[in-house]
């Protein structure tokens, strides 16, 4: 590979990176966030440690699951079969432990509780039951397995997260139960599941639920009908919003709900929630786990991941405002975390092995963001622009801060301001609408101009008519007339290729000047189509992947279709079925320069002319080539179906072929890699 | 039939030089112990090996105890503790350990390792042999399970006690030795006791006895000097502060120690662990690495990774391992008296007073950065301009203006070898940020307006071959005898991410040759002064068969290094201990921890030991979030504020490798920059040429006294504090002349 071309093909995708050689500069804090090309990028930290504690006298044993309530905090201490409770300096005030009639109250493994202000309701997994509690811890009343054909005798009953709402309503989230939590009224009376919007107990259902009883167990794992998603973890917020997080974060869509009272989801952010792209390592594929949420006073969700124990943290709608913490054994990573709790403005981290609550604090940037989201939320862009413009004061990378200023621009009329915003924000919908306040602006103000310009369009179009008329231009540019047979073949294809064969007037040189312009405008729409209609990624051009789409598809065609031509008795050698594929490019070229123009001019919604534009392109190009393609080999209508079909599978083949070929051969590179360094190994270690 | 006598003789051949391997190593067993008739003791088995006027050494030979009674205190330092036996927390290995000298971890034939320890592996089979020697002792602690033996030599001296162990003299067969844990329990302490811990990572961090670390299983261990780049990590999840020098500490009521690796620093690392974790005690200690070792991964199935275990062929050529413990007593038992015993030994290897105490800001200029741009939507690559020559004179005037009055002015990314990732070995500046004449008009300007101009340059790491340097021949090479690539971590992978180009590592052999190089390039250009970068915290092995391991490498890196002294000012970037002496200016200091689990609180050790002595910055604020925190750290440890500067707009970044800084733009940064610096020089003014007298923080208050009286308190909490009748604001810090 020349020179050249390694410095044409990118570098790749730069900065989501860290080095970590010579970048003294990043190595600090551990915060990022993702920009709209789903990439990490590094942003100071949101919030940071202020103390980590219960490593100093608590002893706290596996505890498992955090509970604010009021002005204290509880932690449910599973190892220790008791709940701490701590004040808001997080001081230990008091510890409950569960009695009976007097005895101590039998538990064996709590894995969730919530406390109300009843009392506290407390799961036992391996003990099958839910049991409620006073606050002193004399155990009142247990709840097991409910009595329902919905939840057959043979399977076991394993609570793993309790939670009530506001009307006394207790929701219980059982271990491999897919159908949402199991709901119970106050009364302690089964009402069927919460949360999976398509179940609903019917008849329907409980008939089907019978069906499946008489079945073998082979027969139901190939019936898994309604299984919308397992919750592994809820928590509740001041207006009885359920949150629910369902663990992985790959193969679902909703790995996030915001469930209304109907157990109907109403989030409508985008995320990304969870690490979109962790990749592959050692052999394994790693995904986040979503294992805990909890819903701030301000409604921010924060939701903990334990692949690689990091905190996301979302605004009320579901965006991403940025993730921190981390695996590891430095304050602020954590080595197995079970929940995590907003109290008091802060986040409280439970990690189960190392015993301990972490306590994050936001910094000012992390306050300001958080400040600048509420305020953008509430409609008061003017009024976040304050906290958005200290956010890029130290971190100029900030998509969010650009859009919200961007937004206050659009209000306050400077809407060539506010477009260079949405720009870096990436916001297309914004600029889309500014770009019309702005063009609306611009044609009105340069209305007189518009008309001068269009009037001496007009004039010079005449002018060129007659002087074209007269043969004039034509002898200058075209002295050979082949120019004039190529646009005649584009309004009569037929007739056309069918003469310029028969007079020999095509040229080899315009199809090739052809179809690099078809390359060259592919390739100048990649960098230079309007923003608002433009997802290409600047920095991730591949000089390869253009050529080949662009050329070497029509090429591949050109030769598959040629060497076909003699089963079906086609007369056309290849430089004709060339002639033909190359001059068919020429409504695609036009069509091209057209939506390249378009999409500079058009707003979002007037989008649907530049597909149609492109449409018209294509069919055109389409009819051009079929029609071109019969002529040139006096093929029948059929029989050029046919043909062109077989061209079209024989293309497939190719790239197959070509991609089996690409695969294998780096397969054999990477076994040749293995091979070596194996070799090396075993005669380094001497066996 | 001839066959079969070769054969036959060369079996024995092979028999006859495997017996020879077995006498050699069980020759030592044979050794007796000395007639130890005429030797002082205190009682049945305890051994007065020597005396001095200050301390007494004395050995126990039925456990095997050392002990060293310090006369000024009373206090004993013992290498187990004495009540070690009664550890309701210890289990399993542990139990042994705390009454070992040593922890040996070895591979048994190259694939996993194993761990056994003085008394479970030799003290308990009788194996273990000692001798007296002058003011001392020798100890051959023979492993005859592991088949292999380790010899120990304590020897005491007028200030501490000297611990070596004798590399040169290790005998091992089959089982490889890794490395050897020393003294693992020394002066360990329980709860409760007034003291702590000091442990050098980053500016320095204490472990309080205070505070239990009960649950917690992860103990503290990390290299000094940091990992090394040669034997490339696959994976990692936390970001953390390098060791910087190889000490390590205890204070214990009144009494305390400074532990220094004299020999074999380079490959050692320094470990903890806090009472409640695996014992009921705080120690710290340091590990000697033998033999280097890395893991490779080797693809045993389609799509399953083996890691295995590949070792250096040679183990490290240092011949002992020395760690020298420094006893203290009354006020030199804290860490600012560990300081001082610490730069007491540097001055001894060169470091002198380089400072006028006068009060410096710090700036770092990014030229540029190559870019994927455009023309008519045809892609090519390009520099990007960050800041030009002339920009950063006019941000320089604005400094000035705005009441900075001595610049030190770092240019980085501002050659064509720097942003096409060459080997930089010339500083020939690019033209599209004004070239030489821009340059130059910049150099006159700072001669002539206090400001220093300081080109970065990085002659030890590249990622094109270039100016004579190439991948195959010019790298250091690693475990796996190919050139060592060091590919950069994804953010949220966590892994390395081999689609990006791999940095290489210049061979630190032609360290000397390419400064060299470097110097006779710039010969003519209008430099005086050179920010050393890189090479300054990384510290490279080479294992290449004629390579270098990282004590050579050491070495090399300081010849060549002084090619440049005398005739360049030398600025070097977050340095080891061992650059301090040869450096004129030091930048990028960590001013905190890596906030270890087990840690409590951070103090500015590294800080305490320069001020006075070498001017230092921290790293730029901007990169840490202009937080007040990170300024208030300045304050507290006597540093000098730095900034990163571009001119630019931050989104020009986009695109390149230098997306961390976005925070860098001038004109965001410079209205609260010339607020702190005012109140940095005031400090630096009122100090002048003072040490570092007196340190004491709980983490959230710290207090800071100079040598002239001068102290200086910091709050770091919401509310305001009384400390000494002073009242220190909140997130603020107060000032009380002498």
């Amino acid at each position: 590979m020349s020179r050249l071309l390694k410095k044409i093909i990118p570098a790749g995708i730069a900065f989501l990176l860290l080095l970590s050689l010579p970048v003294a500069a990043a190595e600090t804090g551990k915060a990022y966030t993702y920009n709209y090309r789903q990439q990490s990028v590094i942003i100071p930290d949101p919030y940071v440690v202020d103390e980590v504690i219960g490593n100093s006298g608590l002893k706290f044993k596996s505890p498992e699951d955090l509970m604010a309530y009021g002005d204290e905090l509880y932690v449910l201490d599973s190892g220790n079969h008791r709940v701490v409770v701590l004040n808001s300096e997080l001081d230990f005030v008091r510890e409950i432990r569960f009695t009976r009639n007097g005895k101590p109250y039998e538990t064996q493994e709590l894995k969730g509780f919530c406390v109300d202000d009843r009392g506290i309701f407390v799961a036992d997994r391996s003990g099958q039951k839910v049991f409620f509690s006073d606050y002193s811890g004399k155990v009142i009343k247990e709840f097991f397995k409910p009595e329902t054909p919905l939840l057959p005798e043979n399977n076991m009953f394993l609570p793993l997260k309790v939670l009530t709402d506001s009307t006394g309503q207790l929701y219980i989230l059982v271990e491999n139960e897919y159908r949402g939590a199991i709901s119970i009224s106050n009364k302690g009376e089964f009402e069927g599941f919460f949360g999976s919007s398509n179940v609903k107990v019917t008849a329907a259902l409980l008939l089907d639920e019978l069906w499946r009883s008489f079945m073998t167990e082979e027969q139901r794992s190939g019936t898994q009908r309604y299984l919308p998603m397992e919750y592994k973890n809820f928590t509740r917020d001041n207006k009885d919003f359920i949150y629910a997080v369902q663990g992985t974060t790959s193969g679902t869509d909703e790995p996030l709900r915001k469930l209304n009272s109907q157990g109907i989801n109403v989030l409508t952010g985008r995320g990304p929630f969870g690490d979109p792209n962790l990749g592959k390592y050692k052999g394994k594929l790693y995904n986040s786990n979503f294992i805990s949420i909890t819903v701030d006073e301000d409604e921010f969700i924060s939701i903990l991941d334990n692949t690689w124990n990091r905190i996301f943290q979302y605004n009320r709608e579901g965006e991403l405002l940025f993730v921190f913490g981390g695996k590891g054994d430095q304050k602020g990573t954590f080595s197995d975390p079970v929940d995590l709790e907003a109290f008091q403005g802060r986040i409280l981290v439970l990690d189960r092995y190392f015993g301990n609550i972490t306590v994050f604090e936001p910094t000012e940037y992390g306050r300001n963001i958080r400040l600048g989201y509420q305020l953008y939320q509430e409609g008061r862009f003017q009024a976040s622009v304050e906290p958005w413009k200290k956010v890029l004061e130290i971190d100029g990378s900030c998509e969010m801060a650009y859009n919200s200023i961007g937004k206050a621009l659009l209000m306050e009329k400077k809407y060539k301001q506010a477009m260079e915003y949405f720009r870096i924000a990436n916001s297309k919908a914004e600029y889309s609408l500014a770009f019309q306040r702005y063009r609306k602006f611009f044609l009105r103000n340069n209305f007189t101009w518009f008309v001068f310009l269009a009037s001496i369009v007009v004039i010079a179009v005449l002018i060129i008519r007659y002087f074209w008329k007269r043969n004039k231009t034509e002898i200058i540019l075209d002295n050979t007339g082949k120019i004039k047979y190529l646009f005649y073949t584009m309004i009569h294809p037929a007739d056309g290729f069918g003469e310029i064969r028969y007079n020999h007037m095509y040229s080899y040189r315009i199809g090739i000047v052809l179809m690099g312009l078809y390359f060259l405008f592919n390739v100048m729409k990649y960098f230079l189509d309007g923003f608002i209609f433009n997802n290409n990624d600047p920095h991730s051009f591949n000089l390869m992947i253009a050529l080949f789409t662009t050329l070497g598809l029509p090429l591949v065609f050109t030769v598959i279709n040629w060497l076909l031509s003699s089963f079906f008795d086609g007369k056309g050698k290849l430089g004709d079925v060339f002639i033909v594929i190359s001059y068919a490019m020429v409504p695609l070229i036009l069509s091209n320069i057209a939506t390249l123009v378009l999409t500079n001019v058009l707003i979002m919604e007037e989008g649907v002319f530049i597909k149609y534009v492109s449409a018209v392109g294509t069919i055109w190009a389409g009819i051009m080539a079929f029609s071109g393609l019969a002529e040139t080999h006096m093929y029948t209508f059929k029989r050029n179906v046919v043909s062109v079909a077989a061209s079209g599978v024989g293309v497939c083949v190719i790239l197959f072929l070509v991609f089996l070929l690409f695969n294998l051969y780096t397969e054999f590179a990477r076994f040749l890699e293995v091979v070596i360094k194996e070799i090396l190994y075993r005669s380094r270690a001497g066996f | 039939m001839f066959k079969k006598i070769s054969l036959i003789a060369c079996l024995c051949l092979i028999f006859v030089t495997t017996g020879k391997a077995q006498e050699g190593l069980y020759g030592l067993i044979a050794q007796e112990n000395m007639d130890s008739s005429n030797i002082d003791k205190l009682s049945d088995s305890d051994f007065v090996l020597a005396e001095n006027s200050q301390y007494m050494l004395v050995f126990n030979d039925t456990n095997y105890q050392i002990r060293v009674k310090d006369k000024n205190t009373g206090f004993w330092w013992s290498t187990s503790p004495s009540d070690a036996q009664d550890d309701e927390l210890a289990e399993g290995i542990t139990k042994t350990n705390m009454l070992s000298h040593i922890v040996v971890n070895y591979s048994p034939a190259g694939t996993e390792t194993r761990v056994t320890n003085s008394l479970a592996g030799s003290v308990s089979y009788g194996n273990a042999k000692w001798q007296k020697i002058k003011d001392g002792i020798r100890i051959i602690y023979n492993f005859e399970r592991e088949r292999f033996s380790v010899p120990l030599e304590f020897v005491l001296e007028k200030d501490g006690l000297r611990v070596s162990i004798l590399f040169d003299q290790i005998e091992e067969d089959i089982n490889k030795i890794l490395s050897i844990d020393l003294l693992p329990f020394f002066g360990a302490a329980r709860q409760g006791q007034d003291g702590y811990l000091f442990i050098p990572d980053g500016s320095g961090a204490v472990v309080s006895f205070e505070n239990l670390k009960e649950g917690i299983s992860a103990a503290y261990r990390k290299k000094v000097y940091g990992e090394d780049p040669s034997i490339p990590v696959l994976e990692q999840t936390s970001r953390e502060q390098k060791i910087k020098m190889p000490v390590f500490g205890i204070k214990n009521k009144s009494s305390g120690f400074l532990g220094v690796i004299l020999e074999g620093s380079a490959n050692a690392s320094i470990a903890a662990g806090a009472a409640g974790q695996t014992s009921s005690y705080f120690h710290v200690f340091s590990s000697a690495e033998y033999r280097p070792s890395g893991k490779i991964q080797l693809q045993a199935q389609m799509n399953a990774i083996k890691e295995v275990l590949l070792l250096a062929k040679t183990p490290v050529t240092n011949p002992r391992y020395t760690v020298k413990y420094f006893f203290l007593h009354g006020d030199m038992a804290s860490y600012v008296g560990m300081a001082d015993t610490y730069r007491q030994l540097l001055i001894q290897q060169g470091l002198n007073s380089k400072t006028d105490g006068n009060p410096r800001l710090f700036i770092d200029f990014y030229g540029g950065a190559m870019k994927q741009k455009n023309f008519i939507g045809i892609p090519y690559q390009a520099a990007e301009k960050f800041t030009t020559f002339r920009q950063m004179q006019s941000i320089l005037g604005l400094l000035k203006e705005n009441g900075a009055v001595e610049v030190i002015a770092g240019i980085k990314n501002f050659t064509d070898s720097s942003l096409s990732n060459k080997p930089e070995l010339s500083l020939k500046p690019l033209r599209t940020l004004g070239g030489n004449k821009d340059l130059e008009t910049l150099i006159n300007y700072a001669n002539s307006n206090d400001v220093y101009i300081y080109p970065h340059v990085d002659f030890t790491s590249f990622k094109k071959s270039g100016n004579g340097i190439s991948k195959t021949r010019g790298s250091a090479y690693s475990l796996e005898q190919s050139p060592a690539k060091v590919y950069p971590i994804g953010i949220a992978t966590n892994f390395v991410d081999k689609s990006r180009k791999p940095t290489y590592l210049v061979k630190p052999k032609l360290y000397e040759k390419s400064a060299q190089k470097l110097k006779n390039n710039i010969l003519k250009s209008p430099f005086e002064n050179l920010c050393i970068t890189n090479v300054s915290s990384h510290l490279v092995s080479d294992f290449a068969r004629n390579g270098s391991l990282r004590e050579q490498s050491m070495q090399l890196i300081r010849n060549s290094l002084a090619v440049f002294a005398g005739e360049y000012g030398i600025m070097t970037t977050s340095p080891n201990d061992y650059l301090l002496g040869i450096s004129d200016i030091v930048t990028d200091l960590p001013l905190s921890s890596s906030h270890h689990i087990i840690f409590d609180y951070d103090v500015p050790f590294i800080q305490i030991l320069l001020k006075g002595y070498i001017d230092y910055s921290g790293e730029p604020i901007n990169f840490h979030g202009m937080t007040v925190e990170y300024f208030l750290r300045h304050l507290e440890s006597g540093a000098n504020l730095k900034f990163a500067a571009i001119f630019e707009d931050s989104h020009v970044l986009d695109g390149t490798d230098y997306m961390y800084l976005s925070g860098a733009t001038y004109s965001k940064w410079i209205g609260k920059a010339s607020e702190w610096f005012r109140e940095c020089e005031r400090l630096m003014r009122a100090t002048e040429k003072s040490r570092i007298s007196g340190h004491w923080t709980d983490g959230k208050i710290s207090r800071t006294e100079y040598s002239n009286g001068f102290k200086v308190y910091v709050n770091y909490s919401e509310a305001d504090s009384i400390i000494d009748g002073i009242v220190v604001p909140a997130r603020w810090y107060a000032v009380k002349s002498s």
